[in-house]
């Protein structure tokens, strides 16, 4: 009997054993799950609105480390930590910037005339909007 | 009779939140086993699931081959996991070592495990290399993770999945046999 022959059975013999293990000792969360389907209901918001691509920042910038870039529509957002705290940038700076979670309303965003925002304690998935005179745009969701 | 998920993603893209509770359904277990096979903890993971299923929302319209969305929502994951643990890594300062410093199993996790080998082998599972891991993971899923799905999350050819497989397996037995459980216990 070739060697592949004997093993094979005793290959999906462990594979079961990790199958029963991971559903006894780390099965989805129910709220995972229920967070999932209810994540449909932010479907009929997206379909108008621009998307900005995204693209990932690696690096450091005068002590920040760089996280995320999202740009088009002539817009650009980028994403940075410093000690905690989320920093972003955006331009143009006079655009009006709003912070979306799946839990809560928009809240407006504090942006200096720099284009600079700070924004402390987001932990969990968010997105941007991005309002400027002529449109509207909005990030892809990330996790923060 | 089991709904081809093509037709379940052109219906959730007109709005049919069944048909888009049963893409979920098939997929939660593969997600959530991405992000955990990442070395990222059970709430980091659930995090980074929510991120992926408001993406594959924001992207469903786009869809165009629906078999596609497995692999999709793998790669979403995994990409998501990857940031999500060097950004939480670099907050702890913990850039000394490859291993992410929150994967060991917690002991709510071996608790549910009454079986003195299954702890053990879950365990030698998390001492396995990201890729191993997260091999395993997926297949260990429930269901478990088409192989396409998986040839894409890990950036390997399909044909190599099998060979993969074969030698992720052999390094968990063998990290199981130092630890004093042999091929003959696991397989009783």
């Amino acid at each position: 009997m070739p060697p592949d022959d004997r093993r094979r059975p005793s290959e999906e013999l462990l594979l079961d054993r990790l199958r029963r293990i991971s559903g006894s000792a780390d099965p989805v969360p129910p709220e995972v799950t229920a967070l999932a389907q209810g994540a449909f209901i932010h479907r009929s918001a997206d379909t108008q609105m621009a998307r900005l691509l995204e693209e990932e920042s690696i690096g450091i910038r005068g002590g920040e480390a760089l996280l995320l870039t999202f740009t088009g529509e002539g817009v650009s957002l980028n994403l940075a930590d410093d000690e905690g705290s989320l920093i972003g940038h955006v331009s143009p700076p006079h655009a009006r910037v709003e912070l979306e979670s799946p839990a809560s309303s928009n809240t407006g965003i504090d942006v200096d005339e720099v284009g600079r925002f700070t924004l402390d304690d987001v932990t969990g998935p968010i997105r941007f909007h991005i309002h400027l005179e002529k449109q509207d745009v909005v990030t892809f969701w990330v996790t923060i | 009779m089991t709904e081809p998920l093509s037709e379940l993603v052109v219906r959730a893209a007109d709005g049919d939140q069944m048909a888009w509770n049963e893409i979920v359904d098939r997929h939660a277990g593969m997600v959530w086993s991405v992000a955990r096979g990442a070395g990222l903890d059970r709430a980091s993971a659930a995090d980074v699931c929510q991120t992926t299923w408001l993406r594959l929302v924001e992207h469903i319209d786009e869809i165009r081959e629906a078999e596609a969305v497995s692999g999709w929502l793998a790669t979403v994951a995994r990409r998501e996991s990857w940031r999500v643990a060097r950004r939480r890594n670099r907050l702890v300062l913990d850039e000394t070592t490859e291993r992410m410093p929150d994967e060991d199993p917690g002991p709510d996790e071996l608790v549910r495990l009454t079986d003195r080998r299954d702890r053990i082998l879950w365990e030698c599972l998390d001492e396995l290399r990201d890729r191993c891991r997260t091999l395993l993971r997926m297949l260990a899923s429930d269901p478990p993770a088409p192989y396409t799905a998986i040839g894409e999350a890990l950036e390997m050819p399909v044909g190599s999945i099998g060979p993969t497989r074969q030698r992720c397996l052999a390094q968990l037995r063998e990290l199981a046999e130092k630890r004093g459980i042999t091929t003959a216990d696991l397989d009783s």
